[in-house]
């Protein structure tokens, strides 16, 4: 029996979900907390990182918690990883002096 | 979430002449300069087995009236009952103006400096000496009932990775919640790790005073970050999936619980009353990064200079951290930290992480331990002793802090 991996919705209003697991391209995560889906992974996801759980247009604010964290600097499709390629800080526009991790 | 059908813990303390009564009982030996911070130490550690004694004190051989209120905060500290002032004697703060404070304020105090008594050796002498008289007073002080009305918790993060957010920093803030609806207080620090969350933040003000000053705190802040080019996240927030500031200051945020905050602190001020309240850490002059320390260790010390009797520390990658004269209990969402560094930290808060709720009955599990801790239970950085130790030297400007008055 194949175990799940989880990807936890904080609030309602979130569109994206938490990694509780290491995710693999085309795994199909649950979703727990506010939503039961199932969702396919189109990116590897490492424990902790963030999956969208929602089409995400260019401009869109990421939601996490029920706080905008930043905003999409490109169109995101349901299951990609949101991450520093395609998520920006509002104010922290020296993000890209780091390294990627 | 607040309970509210829970019976109030029985709690006890050590009332003071002045101010609100401790938790804890301790001589306090106070270094002026860096320079008499080893005699202080030695003398510490001569009479560990004879009472509770910590040693703090000033980092440079500098002085503003912003370090004599932190300095003057720690010798009239709730959890202090006896003060032993060592300086070197030529510095540049004036260690009698401290002694001077705390006698003022009902404690037991003694001064001395390390040129007057001719050096390291009899220095240690004379200082465990004075120590052993203070702490014949000290140990006759009986404890009294006392209530979460008479108590403070700074709050803090640390360390953090995603489970901060959905765990041990939900659970600090239900958990001030709680302490404020029995008559208690909170604050949190760290300013810095407000950013994206103005609105958030001044929509929480108790009222419209306070309002503007928690929009000119932010603000102060956005412009010390932009113009510093430092904002409080790291490559090991990015690799643990932390993508933006936004999203760590939410975390953060979290953490000072959901109810009005009374207004904003200024380094040195104490607590005034009931609620929540922000600490302002930054500096008031120039944006220069130089003059502002940051970090888990100059923000504690600072929560405890406001009078916090305990300070929490929730953490997810985990944490050594631990406060001279209050205790500092850590909390940890990650249940592989909580096992991996299971000597550090009080409490496994990953329970709720999955769900689509609060847990009640961690919340009060929580509780349950605090009390504990109020009662005289070692934490785990009590049993490792105190990590951080000194004040660094902050600008703020002195008028501020004596203006920033809100009662």
């Amino acid at each position: 029996m194949e175990q799940n991996i989880y990807g936890y919705v904080i609030a309602p209003e979130d569109n994206v979900a938490v990694a509780l697991g290491q995710m693999q391209q085309g795994d199909y995560a649950v979703l727990c907390g506010y939503d039961d889906r199932k969702l396919c992974c189109r990116d590897t996801i490492s424990e902790g990182h963030k999956i969208s759980v929602k089409q995400i247009v260019s401009g869109e604010a990421i939601v996490k918690g029920g706080f905008a964290i930043g905003v999409a600097c490109r169109d995101i499709l349901p299951g990609e990883h949101v991450h520093i390629h395609n998520l920006c800080s509002f104010t922290d526009t020296g993000g890209h002096r780091y390294d990627n991790p | 979430m607040t309970i509210h059908d829970i019976a109030m813990p029985k709690l006890q303390g050590y009332a003071r002449k002045t101010g609100r009564p401790g938790i804890r009982n301790k001589l306090l030996i106070l270094y002026t300069v860096e320079c008499s911070r080893s005699v202080c130490h030695k003398v510490a550690q001569q009479l560990a087995q004879l009472g509770d004694i910590d040693c703090i004190g000033n980092e440079a051989c500098a002085a503003n009236e912003v370090i004599y209120r932190q300095l003057a905060s720690f010798v009239t500290h709730p959890n202090v009952g006896a003060v032993l002032v060592i300086g070197m004697g030529c510095e540049e703060a004036d260690g009698k103006r401290l002694y001077e404070i705390a006698v003022e304020a009902g404690r037991y105090a003694e001064i001395m400096d390390v040129q007057s008594c001719g050096g390291t050796a009899k220095s240690v002498q004379v200082g465990v000496a004075l120590a052993m008289k203070l702490l014949e007073k000290l140990n006759k002080l009986q404890k009294t009932d006392i209530s979460f009305a008479d108590l403070c918790f700074g709050i803090e993060c640390g360390a953090s990775d995603y489970t901060s957010l959905i765990a041990a920093n939900p659970l600090m803030g239900e958990f001030i919640d709680q302490v404020i609806f029995f008559g208690g207080a909170g604050v949190v620090g760290e300013i810095t790790e407000m950013v994206g969350q103005r609105d958030t933040i001044v929509r929480r003000a108790a009222d419209s005073n306070v309002a503007r000053d928690l929009a000119m705190t932010y603000d102060k802040m956005i412009n010390f970050c932009k113009a510093t080019e430092r904002f409080s996240i790291s490559h090991g927030n990015f690799k643990g999936g932390l993508s933006t500031i936004e999203e760590k200051s939410a975390g953060a945020l979290v953490k000072s619980g959901s109810t009005p905050i009374q207004g904003v602190l200024k380094l040195g001020q104490t607590i005034p009353g009931r609620g929540m309240w922000i600490l302002d850490e930054l500096p008031d002059f120039v944006p220069s990064a130089d003059v502002f320390r940051g970090g888990d260790a100059s923000s504690m010390m600072n929560l405890i200079s406001a009078g916090c009797q305990m300070v929490f520390l929730t953490t997810g990658r985990g944490h050594t951290g631990g406060t001279p004269v209050s205790p500092t209990f850590k909390i940890t969402g990650n249940a592989r930290t909580f096992v991996h560094m299971n000597d550090d930290l009080d409490f496994d808060a990953s329970v709720r992480i999955g769900t689509d709720g609060v847990q009640a009955c961690e919340l009060q599990q929580l509780l349950e331990q605090v009390v504990c801790v109020i009662n005289g239970k070692e934490t785990c950085a009590e049993r490792h002793g105190a990590s951080f130790v000194s004040l660094s030297f902050n600008n703020q400007a002195a008028e501020n802090v004596i203006d920033h008055l809100y009662y």
